[in-house]
C-alpha cells in the first residue's frame, strides 16, 4: 500500500511541477510578448515624430517649394496677401504660411504629414491650439525660457493612431537675418583725412541684421499677439501684406523690434553691410574705402554713376535690379523680399526701394536713407552714405529734412513712406 | 525531491516576475526621457584605454550621465541621473552591470541607485556623446547580444541642429516646457542679466537669456568673460547712460580710460570710464 502511495505522489509531482512550468511559461510569454512589441512600438512612434518634425522643419525653412501659393491652389489671401506682388522668400520662415499650408490640407482631407517608417506609411497631424492655430507664435517677449529663440514658431505633432503621444517642437526663424561678418567697419562718407575715419569692429560679437524690410503682415502678427497696441496710422485693411511696413512712428517701430528681441538697426550697421569692402579675405585693413555703390568696388562706374554724371542717361528695366527709383515705376512694381539692390552681406535694398529709417546715436539728425523710388537715378540721394532726416512721427514733407543738393520739389507735398528693419546682437549665433 | 522542486518553481517564478526591464522597454525609456534634455554632464569616468569601457570598483554604482530638462515650468527642471553598477566577474563571481535611471527634483544623483527602471545583465558598457547624439554601446552577458543605442539630443547647445531648437516627448497632457512671461515674473528692462568687477571675477552669473529684449554688453571690458549685461531696451549713448559697443577687447588690455574709442556716444559726449568699470557717456 505504502508503495502504491509512493508510486502515486511521484506521479502527482510531476504533474504538479509541470503543470507549473507550462503556467509560468505562457505567462511569461503572454506578458513579455506585448510588452516587448509595445515599447518597439513606442520607439518607432518616437522615431516617426522625429522623422515629422524634419519634414515640417523643410516646410518651415523651404516655404511654398511646389509654388502652391502662385499657383493659386492654396487660398491665402487674408493670411498672406496678393501672390503677384510677393517673392518665394516671403513664405520662408513666415507663420501664416504654415497655417495657410496646413488649413489646405484639412479642407483636401489629406494628412498633414505623411511619414515611411519601416516601409509603412504613417499619418502626422498637427495639434490646433485654442485660438485655432496650428501653431503658437515664440518669442523671447512672450516665453521665458533657455531654447526660446528670438522669433519662431512652437507646434505640437501626433500620430493619427496614437494621438497621446505628441511631439512638441520649436521651429526657430533662420530665414530672415544676415550676420555680419567680423570685421573692421567704418561709419558714413569716406573723409578726406583717413585718420579721422569713424571706425568699428564686430569681433568677438554676432550682428544679425533682417535681410527684409518689416513688413505689414509682421506688424498685423505683432498687434494680433498683444491686442493692447495702439498704431496711429497703421491697418492691414488696406495694405498688402508682404508690402513693407511704412505707416509706424520711430517710437512703434523701436517697440516692433523690441517684441521680436532686437533694436531698430543702427546707422552704422547698415553702412558696415551695404559698403562693399575692398579686400573681403582682409578683415583688419588699415585704410578702409569705400566706393558709394553696393555692388562695385568702382566708384567711376554703374548706372547711378551715369545717370549722376549725365542727366540725359535713360535708366533701363535691369538697371532697376541694382536701385529700384523713381524712374523704375514705369517698367514694374516693387516688392518686398526681393534680391534687388543686395549688399555683399545679402541684405535687400542698399540703395533705391523704400526709404528706411535708422537709429543713429552719434548722429541723430541723419537717421534716414532718402534713396527711394521718390527720386529720379540723378539725384545725389542714390549714394551709400548719403543721409536725410526723419523726425519720426509724421509723415508730410515738413517732417523730413534733405540735403540742400537734392531737389525735393519732386516731391510734390505727397506723404511719404518710410520703412524699417531689425538688428540684434547675440552671444550665441 | 521536494526541496529541489521547490527551487525549481520558484526560479521560474521568479524569471517572470523580475522587475528588470526588456532591453525595448529601457531604450524606449531613455529616449523619451532623453528627448527633452538640454543639459548633458557626463562625469570623467574610469576607463579602459583603447576601449573606451567604463571600469571601477566592482560592485560599485557610479553616475555616468546626470542630464537636465525643463519640466512644468523654466524655474521647475528635473534632473535625470543614470547610474551604472559595475560587473563583478570572474571564476567565483558572476554579478553582471546594471544601469538605472533616476529622476529627481533636486541638482544631486544619488550614491546608491534604488529600484528604478533598469537593464541588468550588462558585461560591458561604453558610452560617449558627440554633436547631440548619446551613445551607449553595451554587451548583454545572456544573449551574448552586443547593443548600440543612439539617443538624440537635439535641444544641446552643440546640437547640429539649428532650426529645431526644442523638442519634447510625452504622453502626458501637459507638453511643457513653455512658460508665459507675466508682469511680476522675468528680468525687467534696464536690469542688470550679467555682472563682472573689473578683476575679472563673475558677481552675477549670465542670465541675458531670460531678458525679455535682449540684452545689451557695456563697452570697455576687457575680460574674456564679456562686459556687463543689461536687459534692453537701454539708450546707450545719451547721456549718464553706458556707451555704446564699438570695438569688444577680450585680451585684458585696459579699454576703460576717458576717450576710450571702445565705446561711443552721441555727438557732443565723451566716453568716461565709471565706477563699474565700464564706459559711460558724459
Amino acid at each position: 500500500m505504502l508503495k502504491k502511495m509512493l508510486k502515486y505522489r511521484i506521479y502527482l509531482i510531476t504533474i504538479v511541477l509541470l503543470s507549473v512550468i507550462i503556467f509560468s511559461i505562457s505567462l511569461y510569454v503572454i506578458k513579455s510578448k506585448p510588452n516587448s512589441e509595445r515599447f518597439a512600438r513606442g520607439k518607432d512612434q518616437i522615431a516617426v515624430l522625429m522623422k515629422a518634425s524634419y519634414e515640417l522643419k523643410r516646410i518651415w525653412q523651404n516655404g511654398d517649394l511646389d509654388s502652391l501659393w502662385k499657383n493659386l491652389y492654396l487660398d491665402c489671401t487674408k493670411l498672406l496677401g496678393d501672390p503677384a506682388l510677393a517673392n518665394d522668400a516671403y513664405l520662408r520662415c513666415n507663420p501664416d504660411f504654415i497655417q495657410c499650408y496646413f488649413e489646405h490640407m484639412n479642407k483636401s482631407k489629406q494628412p498633414h504629414l505623411t511619414i515611411h517608417h519601416k516601409n509603412i506609411k504613417q499619418n502626422v497631424y498637427l495639434h490646433r491650439f485654442k485660438n485655432h492655430k496650428y501653431y503658437q507664435l515664440v518669442t523671447k517677449s512672450i516665453y521665458i525660457g533657455k531654447k526660446i529663440p528670438p522669433m519662431g514658431i512652437m507646434v505640437e505633432l501626433a500620430l493619427q493612431n496614437n494621438p497621446k503621444n505628441r511631439l512638441r517642437i520649436i521651429l526657430k526663424d533662420v530665414c530672415s537675418e544676415v550676420l555680419l561678418p567680423p570685421r573692421i567697419y567704418a561709419f558714413g562718407p569716406m573723409p578726406k583725412d583717413h585718420k579721422k575715419d569713424w571706425k568699428w569692429d564686430n569681433f568677438n560679437r554676432s550682428i544679425l541684421v533682417d535681410k527684409n524690410l518689416v513688413s505689414n503682415r509682421d506688424i498685423r502678427e505683432w498687434q494680433d499677439h498683444d491686442p493692447t497696441i495702439r498704431l496711429g496710422h497703421f491697418s492691414t485693411g488696406r495694405e498688402q501684406l508682404s508690402n513693407p511696413a511704412t505707416t509706424l512712428t520711430i517710437v512703434e517701430m523701436k517697440k516692433f523690434c523690441q517684441f521680436r528681441g532686437k533694436e531698430l538697426l543702427s546707422a552704422h550697421v547698415f553702412d558696415a553691410a551695404t559698403f562693399l569692402p575692398m579686400d573681403l579675405s582682409n578683415p583688419r585693413p588699415n585704410l578702409i574705402i569705400r566706393s558709394p555703390w553696393p555692388f562695385s568696388r568702382v566708384s567711376k562706374e554703374g548706372h547711378l554713376y551715369k545717370a549722376q554724371k549725365d542727366e540725359n542717361y535713360e535708366v533701363t528695366n535691369s538697371d532697376c535690379a541694382f536701385a529700384y527709383t523713381a524712374d523704375c515705376l514705369k517698367y514694374f512694381q516693387y516688392k518686398n523680399y526681393n534680391d534687388w539692390a543686395l549688399s555683399f552681406t545679402g541684405i535687400a535694398g542698399s540703395l533705391g526701394g523704400y526709404m528706411e529709417v535708422f537709429d543713429n546715436i552719434s548722429y541723430p539728425d541723419q537717421n534716414l536713407k532718402a534713396s527711394s523710388f521718390y527720386f529720379p537715378a540723378s539725384s545725389l540721394v542714390h549714394r551709400l552714405a548719403h543721409r536725410s532726416y526723419w523726425d519720426g512721427v509724421g509723415f508730410h514733407q515738413s517732417n523730413f529734412r534733405f540735403d540742400e543738393k537734392v531737389d525735393s520739389s519732386i516731391l510734390k507735398g505727397v506723404e511719404l513712406e518710410v520703412a524699417f528693419r531689425c538688428m540684434r546682437q547675440s552671444d550665441h549665433d | 525531491m521536494i526541496k529541489i522542486s521547490i527551487m525549481f518553481i520558484s526560479l521560474i517564478l521568479s524569471s517572470c516576475f523580475d522587475k528588470n526591464n526588456s532591453m525595448e522597454e529601457f531604450e524606449y525609456i531613455l529616449m523619451k526621457e532623453f528627448l527633452g534634455v538640454h543639459e548633458v554632464f557626463l562625469p570623467t569616468l574610469k576607463s579602459k584605454e583603447g576601449s573606451g569601457e567604463i571600469i571601477g570598483a566592482p560592485m560599485s554604482w557610479v553616475t555616468i550621465i546626470k542630464a537636465s530638462k525643463m519640466k512644468s515650468s523654466v524655474s521647475a527642471v528635473e534632473y535625470i541621473c543614470v547610474g551604472y553598477r559595475v560587473p563583478y566577474v570572474n571564476e567565483h563571481n558572476n554579478q553582471l552591470g546594471i544601469l538605472k535611471i533616476h529622476k529627481t527634483q533636486i541638482n544631486k544623483c544619488p550614491e546608491y541607485y534604488p529600484g528604478e527602471v533598469s537593464q541588468s545583465g550588462i558585461t560591458y558598457l561604453v558610452l560617449n556623446l558627440t554633436q547631440g547624439i548619446l551613445n551607449f554601446k553595451l554587451m548583454l552577458a545572456s544573449k551574448h547580444l552586443s547593443k548600440n543605442i543612439e539617443i538624440p539630443l537635439p535641444n544641446l547647445p552643440d546640437s547640429k541642429e539649428e532650426v529645431l531648437t526644442y523638442i519634447t516627448f510625452d504622453n502626458e497632457d501637459n507638453l511643457l516646457p513653455l512658460e508665459k512671461r507675466t508682469a511680476r515674473y522675468g528680468l525687467k528692462p534696464g536690469e542688470k542679466c550679467f555682472d563682472i568687477n573689473s578683476k575679472c571675477e563673475v558677481t552675477k552669473p549670465n542670465i541675458c537669456d531670460e531678458c525679455k529684449f535682449g540684452s545689451f554688453e557695456v563697452a570697455g571690458g576687457s575680460c574674456k568673460e564679456g562686459g556687463v549685461r543689461f536687459c534692453q531696451p537701454i539708450d546707450c549713448g545719451r547721456k549718464n547712460m553706458p556707451a555704446c559697443l564699438r570695438s569688444k577687447k577680450i585680451h585684458n588690455e585696459d579699454a576703460c580710460y576717458q576717450d576710450s574709442p571702445a565705446g561711443f556716444c552721441q555727438e557732443g559726449l565723451n566716453t568716461y570710464c565709471g565706477n563699474d568699470g565700464y564706459l559711460t557717456c558724459l
